[in-house]
């Protein structure tokens, strides 16, 4: 996004009585008002006027928004306050006053071109499938590095439907998402042309993690970069798939559903999950806000590396809102809200690993 | 204050800021005419700190400190109002209630739920609905308001002409006075005055609340819609009467003069994006020279009398269907060409968008101004009459009428005007309040129906009070003996 | 030494062993409570207020359905002249009809009315009145407010203990045309009491109700009063909220009364009075509480500290006396 542009939705944002005051997961969790979508962007509209200096508390108030894109649910104008903030996220890189979790990640992430810092390669060697393969799966380095176990059930849940996967080699390449979201704007689009190339003799890939889908499909083209690969969730191949998945009973099970903010908002895909959800456990509870109005599960814009208590409050609280019983499980299509939930202490389920219970069950 | 955030940091476990930015987001409300500064890159005077109590305990120890060492103390919500009912002018604390934040379970049998000071409306509306209920209050600020600030001001909601103004909704009340000492009003059956309407809508200046108990009802299975058009105000006033004479209880009453009708006919969402690029640029261009001239643009606007009048009725599916009909009759024994659901079904889902088009108004440059009064049926039409006439000459009027109950409604007029020079603009809102406030209060209407005063009518208010102002004083002595709550708003 | 009489001035004169004043105005009613404060004496002790000079009986006004009344004019004579414009006060119950517009004004269970969806709201639209400390104090006008605290609740249903009123602008609705009653039966009186809130809440208003409670059933027997089709369409939505609730139409009903003072009560206090068994007549039926007769003993809250300092604030000597 141009400064220009920054501007004007600043502007027309400093201009408004706080229409969509209650969507953002930040202020609801910090609960200030400083940090709604309302003040975090007349704080961009003062420092993009001159009114005020860009210092690091304005720095930290750009950095206080996860990109979930509710507010923009709410408003009648469509500003888009997440992309405006990570847009001005580029120059709080240039003044050099990125948060401590913003910069630490930048710095790994131009060290090891991911930001857990591993080397990427052979762990996805180690996943080389041995027979072959319908859809190269693209993990994501998050749950490559941490959730081996969902990418087992992955596999798993993806032979029972009649559609195998297998790890794909250009998996050793992180979307690169986490340099967008730290505003590094120009290192996020040489690297997703980077990522284009290793694509070129690939024309699919399953995606698991909705946050890389997102950033193929939405961010690349945004940034000028297409691919040439045929990018699908691995919930839309299982959706398709599903006529061909086993014919077996729902689990006995009640559990609370998060649409996660970059598959829903970002992708659109809402009935998907909900159509493989409902084949496998027997009761689905909803929240008050879904869809496109869902809350967040603060996993996105690098807050759990800058804001990290705030993060975890904002899982707490959409688990929460989902389902109140602490006993009863929340669901996402997306490892990232699952871990997120984890770490707010809540039973949480990748939508993956209960499926895989659904389809091995005896 | 560098002390006292000391002292308040080990208060409230550290939730306490003096930090600039936090201090600048409680510096302002929705007063059209902070917005316009800011615009300017300009704010008004901030807080010299903000704090977050979690607890009445706390609340209270903060308010006892905060009379220790003479500081202000400012309750905040989140913020909507829009007669700089927060703002700081004396400095001191922003007490935000907002973690005050619990929805107690539905009482079915009682109909009520506690619900927390500084949950937000829309957060509770939704939250009510996914269990099947409703409180039926839907202000336009539902997005951007609290419990707490809707008690502080005696908010109204959409659906006001059913389940009544927040002061209806209200069975008790919990707070902090400012002698520091907590409260809890009574429900019903009570002996002396009711506290919970002596204490709701006095905007901080008394005490804060932190909880209140509210009527709940079940979730309405069936809203019907209906519009209609009538040739003059005069008429579409008369149907609202004659509904409810007639015993029908419509949930919504809305009735938009042409000015209103032409402002708000657009349908936003569809035309947004076109829309919000071009309709400043236009605005900045055309609209602001024409705002120059309100001389001109008067007489033009009155060459228009068409109005519309929207009703939703709701409830039972067959009641609400029979109350429909029945209120169509009436209408259209008055003259009314009947529209169908369509225009009030688009209106409904269209209610908050006034904030966006506002918003509009101000990215051109421009000041939306809204002043908000109710009257008894009798002076309803003397009241817009009067304050069309002294404003057309200072702004463009728009006027709705709602609110509607049996012996009156409110009307809230919206005055567009030009920016230009600060002193130019500060001098003409001036001009503007005080002349809409003086025609409307000599045509028999009061002061405010759902904003509240602020700082923007504690003089008209306190004119109106007349001998009266002697009680609020007493009150002021007796809940707040040093003057340290929300000084300067509702005159005190 | 002045004495209490001579202090009181023209408006005061000797009753037996005491004193009775009849204010006309309010400058003249101040002027006695500053007497009263002064002299450490009270009302209903030393002195007697009668209110009969507060007799003004102002124009019906039919747009906005009032009637501007002193508070010495009789409920009924207000009634009387309303009549006349095809207009009422409404139901309001059996006790408020003996009253005068100020005690009416001034009662905590009868100052009130019921509108759709079951909620209480002052039967005063506007009223004025004298604080305890000399000073008038006025509502706003307009059918509702936001104008800072609501000071009309110091002497609204506040039984006089911390002002008087002097005049009020009664709402008024349609004088009803239309009368129906008809009977339901419940298993017990739980789902009864249940079927009675839900109908309130879907915006049924009841004039008067009946419940009578035997072992395994309870009788409801509702009276709507209105426009034609108003009460008609009320009627339907009755029925279909009782029946929703287990209840069965037996009958028109026969408006039997029962004995007894009437007590504003809360849902929670009618419920134990019935589960004992016996009869209930309601009147002002609200979702807060209602008024009712058969029910033995009124129950109200402790009163709260915060009453206690408004008083002390505005009547330090009690010169309002021991009202409540």
């Amino acid at each position: 996004m141009s400064l220009p542009s920054l501007a004007d939705a600043a502007a027309t944002c400093a201009a408004c009585p706080k229409a969509c005051r209650f969507s953002c997961p930040v202020s609801e969790a910090t609960q200030n008002e400083a940090l709604s979508a309302w003040g975090k962007m007349s704080v961009a509209h003062l420092v993009v006027t001159g009114a005020r200096p860009l210092d690091a508390e304005a720095a930290a108030a750009v950095h206080a928004c996860t990109g979930c894109g509710r507010c923009t649910s709410f408003c009648a104008h469509e500003n888009t306050p997440g992309a405006s903030l990570f847009a001005a996220r580029q120059q709080v890189v240039a003044a050099g006053l990125q948060p401590r979790g913003a910069a630490s990640t930048l710095a790994t992430f131009q060290q090891a071109q991911n930001p857990f810092g591993h080397e990427l390669g052979s762990l996805v060697a180690s996943w080389r499938a041995q027979r072959p393969v319908r859809y190269p799966l693209f993990p994501g380095c998050s749950s490559l590095v941490k959730r081996p176990a969902l990418l087992e059930q992955t596999l798993t849940v993806a032979e029972a439907f009649g559609a195998p996967m297998g790890v794909a080699k250009a998996a050793s390449k992180c979307c690169g998402y986490p340099l967008y979201a730290a505003g590094a704007f120009d290192a996020f689009t040489a690297h997703a042309r980077a990522v284009a190339d290793v694509f070129v003799e690939t024309p699919e890939v399953a995606v698991l993690d909705a946050g890389c889908a997102f950033t193929f499909r939405v961010l690349y083209p945004r940034f000028g970069v297409s691919l040439p690969t045929r990018m699908r969730t691995v919930v839309e191949v299982l959706f398709d798939n599903l006529p061909h998945a086993p014919n077996r009973p729902p689990l006995p099970e009640r559990v609370g559903y998060h649409d996660a903010c970059h598959l829903g908002r970002g992708l659109g895909l809402y009935d998907e999950p909900r159509a493989l959800l409902a084949r496998a456990v027997t009761a689905v509870v909803e929240a008050p806000s879904m869809r496109r109005e869902a809350g967040c599960s603060g996993g996105g814009g690098l807050l759990p590396r800058t804001m990290v208590e705030t993060s975890v409050e904002i899982a707490r609280r959409q688990a929460a809102e989902i389902v109140d019983d602490p006993g009863v499980a929340v669901v996402s299509a997306c490892p990232t809200s699952t871990r997120m939930f984890e770490r707010a202490g809540r039973r949480a389920s990748d939508l993956l690993s209960l499926l895989e219970r659904w389809v091995t069950q005896s | 204050m560098v002390d006292a955030a000391g002292a308040l940091a080990a208060l409230v476990h550290g939730r306490v800021s003096t930090r600039a930015l936090d201090r600048l987001a409680y510096s302002r409300d929705m007063w059209p005419l902070a917005t316009w500064w800011f615009q300017q890159g300009r704010v008004p005077p901030p807080p010299d700190a903000v704090v977050w109590p979690g607890s009445d305990d706390e609340v209270a120890q903060v308010i006892r400190l905060a009379r220790e060492r003479r500081l202000a103390v400012i309750p905040f919500g989140a913020g909507s109002g829009l007669c700089g009912g927060t703002i700081a002018t004396a400095g001191g604390l922003a007490l935000d209630l907002k973690r005050f934040d619990t929805i107690g379970p539905v009482d079915p049998q009682r109909r009520c739920v506690d619900v927390g000071a500084g949950v937000l409306g829309e957060t509770l509306e939704r939250r009510l609905a996914a269990r099947g209920w409703t409180m039926g209050h839907l202000p336009s600020s539902l997005a951007m308001s609290t419990v707490g600030g809707w008690l502080a001001t005696r908010s109204a909601g959409l659906l006001s002409s059913r389940y009544g103004k927040l002061e209806d909704l209200v069975l008790s009340v919990r707070g902090v006075l400012g002698t520091g000492e907590r409260f809890e009003t009574p429900e019903r059956p009570f002996l002396g005055p009711d506290l919970a309407q002596l204490l709701m809508g006095s905007e901080g200046a008394l005490c804060t609340f932190t909880s209140a108990r509210l009527r709940v009802h079940p979730r309405p299975e069936a809203r019907a819609f209906r519009a209609f058009d009538f040739q003059t105000v005069e008429r579409g006033l008369a149907a609202v009467r004659r509904v409810l004479r007639e015993g029908l209880r419509p949930a919504a009453v809305h009735l938009a003069d042409p000015s209103a009708l032409a402002f708000h006919a657009q349908p936003l969402e569809a035309r947004a994006r076109v829309a919000a690029a071009f309709l400043p640029a236009l605005f900045t261009q055309v609209g602001t020279r024409l705002l120059s001239w309100p001389r001109l643009l008067g007489p033009l606007a009155r060459l228009a009398t068409r109005c519309r009048l929207v009703f939703v009725f709701e409830g039972d599916p067959g009641h609400a269907d029979a109350e429909d009909r029945a209120a169509a009759a009436a209408c259209l024994s008055l003259g009314a060409n009947d529209l169908g659901e369509g225009p009030a079904r688009a209106w409904f889902q269209e209610r908050n968008d006034a904030a966006f088009r506002h918003a509009r108004v101000f990215r051109s440059g421009a000041l939306i101004d809204t002043l908000e009064v109710s009257a008894p049926w009798e002076h309803v039409l003397d009241v817009y009459q009067r304050v069309r006439a002294v404003m057309g000459a200072l702004a463009v009027v728009l006027c709705e009428f709602g609110h509607a109950t049996a012996d009156g409604c409110s009307l809230s007029f919206h005055f567009i005007t030009a920016g230009g020079p600060r002193d130019e603009v500060e001098a003409s809102a001036e001009q503007r309040w005080r002349a809409a406030l003086g025609a409307a209060t000599s045509a028999g209407a009061n002061v405010s129906h759902h904003h509240g005063i602020g700082l923007v009518k504690r003089r008209a208010y306190q004119d109106a009070l007349g001998e009266g102002r002697h009680a609020l004083a007493a009150l002021k002595r007796l809940f707040d003996p040093d003057g340290i709550m929300n000084p300067g708003k509702l005159g005190l | 030494m002045t004495t209490l009489l001579d202090s009181l001035g023209s408006v005061a004169s000797p009753l037996g062993p005491g004193v009775v004043v009849r204010p006309r105005t309010e400058r003249e009613l101040a002027h006695v409570l500053m007497v009263l404060k002064e002299r450490g004496a009270s009302l209903g002790v030393e002195v007697t207020l009668d209110r009969a000079g507060f007799a003004h009986l102002g124009q019906v006004h039919e747009a906005s359905m009032t009637i501007e009344a002193g508070a010495g004019v009789a409920v009924s004579d207000v009634e009387a002249k309303a009549n006349a414009l095809r207009l009422s006060l409404g139901a309001l119950p059996p006790a408020a009809w003996r009253l005068d517009v100020g005690a009416l004004v001034e009662s905590p269970t009868q100052a009130f009315r019921v509108v759709v969806p079951g909620r209480l709201e002052p039967l005063a639209a506007r009223v004025t009145g004298v604080l305890a400390d000399g000073r008038r104090v006025a509502s706003p006008p307009g059918p509702r407010h936001a104008t800072g605290p609501d000071l009309a609740s110091l002497l609204l249903g506040a039984g006089g203990v911390v002002g008087l009123v002097t005049s009020a602008t009664l709402r008024l609705v349609p004088l009803h045309e239309h009368e129906q009653r008809r009977t339901f039966s419940f298993s017990n009186s739980v789902p009864a009491l249940e079927a009675l809130r839900e109908a309130l809440s879907a915006g049924v208003l009841l004039s008067r109700v009946v419940v009578r409670s035997r072992a395994g059933r309870a009788l409801v027997e509702i009276t709507l009063r209105g426009a034609a089709a108003q009460v008609d369409r009320e009627l339907q939505l009755f029925g279909r909220v009782a029946e929703r609730g287990g209840g069965r139409f037996e009958g028109q009903g026969q408006e039997l009364p029962v004995d007894g003072d009437e007590a504003e009560v809360s849902w929670a206090a009618l419920a134990r009075a019935l589960s004992v068994g016996g009869a209930v007549e309601l009147y002002r039926v609200s979702l807060s509480s209602v008024v009712a007769r058969g029910v033995a003993v009124a129950e109200f809250d402790p009163p709260s500290p915060l009453t206690a300092a408004l008083r002390a604030a505005f009547d330090p000597t009690r010169a309002l006396g021991s009202r409540s």
